[in-house]
Order: structure tokens, then C-alpha cells, then sequence
């Protein structure tokens, strides 16, 4: 290799770098760019398949294999960066333990649940599935089967499931993981202003003087906008910059105000700036007058443990969390009165100027400020509440729905919002923040898929945590998981999750790409098709809907998960899933569940000739129509005119993104304010149109203590979360060489003086045990995170050391999120080493 | 030169202050050149490595040096010695 040719690579490499961020390029190199290489490989954008950021990759292919990524410089999200996680996004579709082709737990040529799994056909795959479901549905009725889906479904997928669960099988019992990561935000979003989703976006980073995280660590779960975060903060010196977590972490390194607090007291903390607010006069009396009002919700809500819990009968209002009554704004000041500094400073154990200087922050009028937070806030079992008392302290000081002033819930997952949100795939919901509890709502949703009135259930349906509950109770047996992990990610694993799914009369079947901790846990595994293998469609925190095409073909037998549903569907016949008289409201007798869904005349009207030309597309092959662009454009009409539209299916394909509502071709950046946002009527300033009165409400709330707290027997708290270099459960990331081998097992951070009282040190291997399971890691007292005493994080990526046998099942009760940041432990040592 | 060789840029922030205790620290690190860089602490960084993971390991120790706020890879390039592109 000439050194010309290395000198050159290193020109082009800073030339890219430069130019993602706006630093001046060198002359000489600002025309190497079309480097001859570069144009050999066919080159196409796509969302990264990771977190919930959304960034744009371009993604180039070879041979029907993607070879390499990079990011993409015409995104406005990350412009052209890419954390490590991106980077290697081309590896993570070729990990050697790639599934291709069903298995199903076998002896003597049958099914049998004690058995081996063994290669089977799909159509051997679906006649075991539909017979199970067939059981299930004749012997105990819909609720008896159940799914669990994903924030990682594209738009499609978790759209053609939720028309199959809701509309077809007539269960609700459908619900994704986004339960665990995004629920609390989201009943966060609709107590407080009637409507899902962040006013704001992204572009709020470089509007702002100030940037507070609420238990998010951004630099290393969103090391984008983190890089966007640290270059606003350089080069505006007077922004500012404060962190909170239950321990120190990277994104200290930024922060003006660090504030280390003690687990639970964040909810002290809110309502002392609250206080803080109202006392020294900051309130924005104009604002609140005509856009807010107030009210004082129901406490004393339990904890969302099994009924039987004496945390539950205890609790006064556990069967109406999540209702409130009117008061006023005097007693509502009355209420926040009692969190003064001093209590906030003694409890949470943050100085009391460090407190008051973020006080300052939200009460200075002259100073616009975001508030980050992620499962800090929302993996809480007052989370809901801790997304209320936020919304408070924006709206009692007007700075919310504008440039610069932002309360803005950042995701997990790359479609948490587009999917699970949006889709409408909890339990409790249906597309464009409708419900299925409302019968206006289920009459829409009949009307717009063509169903009989009536097809949709009332009541809601099992949420994350209750489908283990129910499957290890024999209420729920019939189970399919697609783009999840659950038998990992899910709480209390030994005692709630693994009973149910391999409870001798229970049918589990796993849809996924690599044999994950759940897939190994089930009775059937079906192989998937991911990310570019299939056209697909994301959407971002900020709103932000992102297409790709499919760029490459699925291994052996793998099939996207939207085939798989839609193929099911025609094993079912209406006669079979419907009661008598449902089939003879409808012309639908003897017609498949498919005919009915997904033949219906709206999602099968676009021809396969609609297909862009040079792009595979496995599912209009199959079923001979654009079923991608039928199920979009059906799915759109729900939002369109409601504050929810999505522009047109084509347009998004030349798109870097259009955030919704899109309204005559254009996006909105901010919602609720006027000029900014369409919906908003002239004249109004701002209107929080989510509820019909056009207000946000502000909510008095208390503090109250967790479920579980450490004790003379169990000593510690745990947290769990995740590492930069590995996304969720690891399933994609730890296949990744480079990434596993930067990090290849999870550690339990911890202080250094914890670790000497025990007489370990760095790198000893210990047993975490709380009251329900146990595991053994590595102690790390160096590093990342540095916890303080009494206190260890262990991330929970690692399939070898599964944290969530040591965490405890409780949840919010309004929203059912788990809290996987507190419990307590005890810690033991084994080896010195 | 017969081995494979990998190029990657990266955008390193750094406090202001220490701007120049950081470059120092960086200019310390094997394979590693200063490029563009502006005075509120934005810095191009790019490496040149035998092994892809020395790429990760490089930029965990650049997360580590005190006044390093963040290092966001950029760019990557697999040179070898047929003038391909894996």
C-alpha cells in the first residue's frame, strides 16, 4: 500500500470529521470527498437499527450483504456522527449463531415441551401454532392468548399485530416492551396534556441556556445528542450544565451542578423548585391563567405488586392511581409548601446550593432551559408522577413549547414512539393516542378496518408485567414474543417469568434473530428477518418518522415478522375466532382472518408496480400487493386531522425524517404554540389541545417512599441500566466482536470503601442476593460509573450474569413500568482474586 | 506494507481550559494525529490501527483523559493491501 494512498485516507478521514463539526475543512481536502472507493459500493440512508436518537446511516451493500456504514451528513439529527454502537452496525446481522430456520422443542417426531428444539417448516411451524391457539380460543376465549412485541417493530409490523390481536383475535392482551422503558412517560404525557409525545425536539439543544438531566445519562445512551449537548454547552459559555443521578456517571464530567441524590427523593426535589418557584415570585401568572389549571391526584397507590401483597391491601387508592380532582392554585401552592430547601437538602442528601442553583435555573425568567430524563424518571414506581411534577415546573414558568424551553422524555428504543406509541400496541390503546376503553375510539377503529361493531374488546388487556403473572397463574397459555427479549429484560425472573413460560400447558413462541436467553426459554422459535433484511419504517423521540428499504435478503429461511403475522392470519377462518353473532353482523362468514385484515381492499390497494425501482421487497413478493405502503396509508388515516398526521408513504422515502403533525407538507418542530404549531387557532399564543379545554393540567403529588429499601439484611440498593458499547439485552451488540470485547462481561460498580469494608477490592468476584434470586459478577470500583456508598449499578446487557433475577417486580401503578432502579441486596464475596 | 491498516476520524470535546493539557495527553497516545481543532475545545482526532479493536480501546482512552468531554467516532476506513474496502 502506498503511504500516498494512507496519507490521502487520513485527509478524507479528518476532511468527514471536520465538516460534521463545522470546523473549517482544509482546502486540499475539501474535494476528496467522491474518493473512488466510496463509489464502488451502493450506498443507501436507513435509521440506525439502536436507540431511540434516531440517527441516519448511510448503509452500503455489496453482494447482497451490507459491507460498511457510516453516518449520515445529510441528517439533521446526528449529522454525520456515529457513536460506537453505529459504527458497527454492519456486523450486527451476522453474528454466527444467525437463526434461519423454525425449531420446535421435539421427541419421537412430536411436539414435546421436555423436548430437543429441531428444524422444522414454517408450515409445520404454523399448524402446531394454530392449533395451539385454536385450543386456547374454543377451551377459555381470547384472553387466553396473548403477545408481546417490541419498540424495535417497524411502523408495519407492530400495526399488522395490533389489527391482528385487537381486530382479529379480539384480545388486547398485546403489549410491547416499550412497557418497561416508556410507559411512565407516556401516562406522564396524557394526565398532564391530554396527548402523547415531546412539544419540543431535538432542535431545542442549540436554543437553550440550560440543560438539566433527570436521571439520564446521555453521554454514553445518547452519546449524539450528547455530542451536541457538550458542543452547545463550549461554545455558549453561559450555558449550564446539571446533572442528577442516584450516582455518578459520564455525563458528570459535563456538569456545573452535580447532584448525586439519594434513590426516591427526586420526587422531593421537584416539588421543592416547585415551591422554590412559587416563593420567590418566578411564577409566570399569564401563562398558567390561560393555559393551565390544576389538580391534586390521587396518592397512596401501592406499587403494582400482586394484589395479595401487603404493600397492595394496604394501600388506600391502589384501584384509582390514576384519578385526580380539581383544586386551585392557591392550594396547590399550599400543598408544594412544605418542600423547602432545608427538607429537600436533608433528605436527598444534595447540598442546599447546589439545589437552589437549579431552582434558579427553572425560576430565572431570562434563562431557557431543557429537562432530559429517561428510565431515571420513568422506571420509577411513581415515574408517572415524576413526569407530572416536571411538566409543573415548566408550565407554572411558561417555558415549554417554544425554542429553548423543553421538557423532553428521550427513548430506548429506535421505535418506541412510531411503533409503540404511535401504533397504539400497550394494552390499553389504539392508533393516534386513541383507547380501547372509549367506545368512540373502538367504533373508529371498527370503522377504519372494516370490522362489525363490536369486534373490539372493551376492557384492557394484560400489560408487560401482568402477561408473565397471568402465564405463570394458567390464565394466559398461549404466548408469542417477536423483537424482545423478556426472558431477560423482564423483573423478578425466577419467581415471574420463567414459571409461566415453561408451565407444562403453555405454548410459547419466540420470533427473533439470534437465540436469546427468551428464544431458549421457548417451545417455538421462529427466525427473523432485521433491519435492512426488510422495508421498514421508525419512529424518534422528537416525533421524527424514518423509512429505509430493504437493502438485502434474510439467511436461509428468516422471514420479517410482518410476514409471519400476516401469513399466520390465514390458518383462521372468522367462524373460528368470532362469536356467531359477530360473523353474521359482518359479510365475513368463512373468510380467513387475512381476507379480513389484510386482503380488505384498503392495505392490498397499492400494486406491486408502486415498488421503487432497484429495491427488494420479500413481502410484496409474497402477497403480490405493497404491503408495506397499504398498511401505512390505512394506518394513517387515524391521526390525519387529529394532531397526529403523517405526510404521504412516498414522501418519507427521500427523507431524512418529517416529524409529525405534518400539515400541508410540513413538519412541526413545536407543538402547542402558535405560528409553530397548525393546530393551534390565531390568536391563542398557545393552546394544549390534547384536552378539550385546551389546558395542561398541573398536578399536586407527594413524595412517597419505594417498594422495597435497603435494611440490616439486605444492605445495598441495586440499579440496573446499560453501557455504551452494548443495547439492551445484548443480543445484537455482544455479537459484535469489537463490542464485546471492549466489554465483555457486566460489572458490579461500586464504591471503593464498600468494597474494603467486605475485604474485597477491584476485580474480586462476588454474589449479589435480594429476596428472590442471586448472581455473581465482578466487582469494579474504577471506571465509568462511581457509585456512592451503599449503592451499586450493574448493567444488564449480559446474558451470563442476568441482574434481573435480582430485581423486583414492582411497577408504577398507573403506568405498569417496572422500576428496575431499586431494590435491595445483599452482597457476599467469593473470591478475592 | 503488507498488513491491513484501519483509518477512522473522530470529534473530541474537551473543556476549554484544560484544551491544551488534553492535546498534550493526546499527542501521547500511539497512532494518534491532531487535525482541524477550534479554541471552545472541538478537536479532530484521527487514528490509525493495525486491529479494529484498538480503534475502542483508543477511544476509551480518550474518554479517560481528564477534560474529555466526549469522542464521537466519525469515520472509518479499511485500507489493505488490494486497495479493497471490506
Amino acid at each position: 500500500m502506498s503511504l500516498t494512498r494512507r496519507e490521502f485516507a487520513k485527509v478524507h478521514a479528518a476532511a468527514i470529521a471536520a465538516a460534521a463539526a463545522g470546523l473549517p475543512i482544509f482546502s486540499s481536502a475539501s474535494n476528496l470527498v467522491t474518493e473512488a472507493d466510496m463509489v464502488t459500493l451502493d450506498w443507501n440512508k436507513a435509521p440506525c437499527r439502536f436507540c431511540g436518537t434516531g440517527c441516519s446511516v448511510m448503509v452500503a451493500t455489496r453482494d447482497n450483504r451490507v459491507v460498511a456504514t457510516h453516518g449520515d451528513i445529510k441528517a439533521e439529527v446526528n449529522r454525520g456522527l456515529n457513536c460506537v454502537k453505529g459504527y458497527f452496525l454492519s456486523k450486527i446481522m451476522y453474528g454466527v449463531d444467525r437463526l434461519t430456520q423454525p425449531l420446535l422443542r421435539m421427541k419421537n417426531g412430536q411436539y414435546d415441551k421436555q423436548g430437543e428444539f429441531q428444524a422444522i417448516s414454517w408450515d409445520q411451524a404454523f399448524d402446531i401454532m394454530a392449533q395451539k391457539y385454536k385450543e386456547a380460543l374454543k377451551n377459555k376465549g381470547p384472553e387466553s392468548i396473548g403477545m408481546f412485541g417490541s419498540g424495535q417493530w417497524t411502523v408495519w409490523e407492530g400495526y399488522a399485530a395490533n389489527k391482528l390481536m385487537k381486530g382479529g383475535f379480539r384480545s388486547n392482551n398485546i403489549d410491547p416492551n416499550a412497557r418497561h422503558c416508556m410507559a411512565s412517560a407516556v401516562m406522564g404525557f396524557m394526565r398532564t396534556f391530554g396527548a402523547d409525545e415531546p412539544m419540543g425536539c431535538y432542535d431545542d439543544i442549540e436554543a437553550t441556556d440550560a440543560f438539566v438531566l433527570w436521571g439520564s445519562n446521555m453521554a454514553e445512551m445518547h452519546p449524539i445528542l450528547w455530542t451536541r449537548v457538550t458542543d452547545r454547552r463550549l461554545s455558549q459559555p453561559h450555558v449550564k450544565v446539571a446533572v442528577l443521578s442516584t450516582f455518578e456517571h459520564r455525563s458528570f464530567e459535563l456538569a456545573d451542578i452535580p447532584m448525586v441524590f439519594k434513590p426516591q427523593t427526586d420526587l422531593l426535589i421537584l416539588n421543592y423548585i416547585a415551591n422554590h418557584i412559587i416563593e420567590s415570585g418566578a411564577v409566570n401568572q399569564d401563562f398558567i391563567g390561560k393555559h393551565t389549571r390544576f389538580a391534586q391526584g390521587a396518592d397512596d397507590i401501592g406499587y403494582g405488586l400482586r394484589p395479595d401483597n401487603p404493600l397492595e391491601t394496604r394501600a388506600k387508592n391502589a384501584d384509582k392511581a390514576n384519578t385526580w380532582s380539581d383544586i386551585s392554585f392557591d392550594q396547590f401552592a399550599a400543598f408544594v409548601k412544605p418542600y423547602t430547601l432545608e427538607r429537600a437538602a436533608k433528605e436527598s442528601g444534595v447540598p442546599a446550593e447546589r439545589l437552589k442553583a437549579l431552582a434558579e435555573l427553572y425560576a430565572d425568567p431570562k434563562r431557557k432551559v431543557v429537562s432530559f430524563w429517561t428510565m431515571g424518571f420513568n422506571q420509577h414506581t411513581r415515574g408517572v408522577w415524576a413526569n407530572n411534577l416536571i411538566y409543573n415546573i415548566h408550565l407554572l414558568t411558561g417555558k415549554i413549547s417554544e425554542p429553548g424551553n423543553s421538557p423532553f422524555s428521550l427513548t430506548g428504543q429506535p421505535s418506541a414512539c412510531g411503533t409503540a406509541r404511535e401504533v397504539g400496541t400497550f394494552s390499553h390503546r389504539l392508533p393516534a393516542d386513541m383507547v380501547v376503553t372509549n367506545p368512540k375510539h373502538r367504533a373508529t377503529a371498527e370503522a377504519i378496518w372494516k370490522l362489525p361493531p363490536g369486534t373490539v374488546q372493551e376492557k384492557v388487556g394484560f400489560h408487560a408485567v401482568q402477561q408473565s403473572r397471568m402465564l405463570k397463574d394458567g390464565v394466559l397459555n398461549v404466548y408469542w414474543t417477536q423483537a424482545s427479549n423478556n426472558m431477560h429484560a423482564g423483573p423478578n425472573i425466577m419467581q415471574e417469568v420463567l414459571p409461566g413460560w415453561r408451565k407444562p400447558e403453555n405454548f410459547v413462541i419466540v420470533s427473533d434473530v439470534y437465540p436469546t436467553v427468551s428464544a431458549q426459554a421457548a417451545d417455538l422459535i421462529l427466525p427473523s428477518a432485521m433491519w435492512v433484511e426488510k422495508e421498514g419504517a421508525y419512529g424518534n423521540a422528537e416525533r421524527r418518522t424514518q423509512f429505509w428499504h430493504q437493502l438485502v435478503s434474510a439467511p436461509g429461511d428468516a422471514k420479517s415478522d410482518l410476514w409471519q403475522l400476516m401469513e399466520f392470519s390465514k390458518r383462521f377462518t372468522t367462524d373460528e375466532v368470532w362469536p356467531a353473532e359477530l360473523v353474521a353482523a359482518s359479510d365475513y362468514k368463512g373468510k380467513t382472518l387475512y381476507e379480513v385484515l389484510f386482503k380488505n381492499g384498503q392495505v392490498d390497494q397499492f400494486p406491486v408496480e408502486q415498488l421503487e425501482a432497484g429495491y427488494k421487497n420479500d413481502e410484496a413478493k409474497a402477497f403480490g400487493f405493497y404491503v408495506q405502503k397499504g398498511l401505512f396509508e390505512e394506518y394513517a388515516r387515524f391521526g390525519r386531522g387529529h394532531g397526529h398526521d403523517l405526510a404521504d408513504f412516498d414522501r418519507y422515502h427521500s427523507e431524512r425524517g418529517l416529524r409529525w403533525p405534518v400539515v400541508d407538507g410540513k413538519e412541526t418542530r413545536w407543538r402547542y404554540r402558535e405560528g409553530l404549531d397548525p393546530y393551534v387557532e390565531k390568536g391563542s399564543a398557545v393552546q394544549f389541545y390534547g384536552y378539550p379545554d385546551k389546558k395542561a393540567i398541573i398536578f399536586a403529588l407527594p413524595y412517597e417512599p419505594p417498594a422495597e429499601a435497603p435494611d440490616a439484611d439486605y444492605p445495598f440498593w441495586l440499579s440496573t441500566g446499560r453501557v455504551l458499547e452494548h443495547w439492551h439485552t445484548g443480543t445484537m451488540t455482544q455479537r459484535v466482536e469489537e463490542l464485546y470485547k471492549a466489554v465483555p462481561d457486566a460489572l458490579v460498580y461500586m464504591h471503593p470503601e464498600d468494597a474494603k469494608a467486605m475485604q474485597a477490592r477491584r476485580g474480586s468476584e462476588v454474589k449479589l442476593i435480594s429476596r428472590r434470586g442471586e448472581i455473581r459478577a465482578r466487582i469494579e470500583t474504577r471506571g465509568r460509573n462511581k457509585p456512592p456508598r451503599g449503592l451499586v449499578f450493574v448493567p444488564f446487557f449480559d446474558a451470563n450474569k442476568l441482574i434481573n433475577k435480582v430485581t423486583l417486580d414492582a411497577t408504577d401503578p398507573i403506568s405498569k413500568q417496572t422500576d428496575y432502579k431499586k431494590c435491595a441486596i445483599r452482597i457476599e464475596l467469593i473470591s478475592l482474586a | 506494507m503488507d498488513e491491513p491498516l484501519h483509518i477512522a476520524s473522530l470529534l473530541v470535546h474537551a473543556r476549554p481550559e484544560l484544551f491544551a493539557a488534553v492535546k498534550a495527553n493526546l499527542r501521547l497516545l500511539p497512532g494518534l494525529e491532531l487535525h482541524q481543532e477550534s479554541p471552545v475545545g472541538k478537536l479532530v482526532v484521527v487514528l490509525e490501527a493495525e486491529h479494529e479493536n484498538q480503534i475502542l480501546q483508543c477511544i476509551e482512552q480518550i474518554s479517560n483523559i481528564p477534560g474529555v468531554l466526549n469522542a464521537a467516532l466519525v469515520y472509518h476506513e479499511l485500507l489493505d493491501p488490494a486497495g479493497d474496502i471490506e
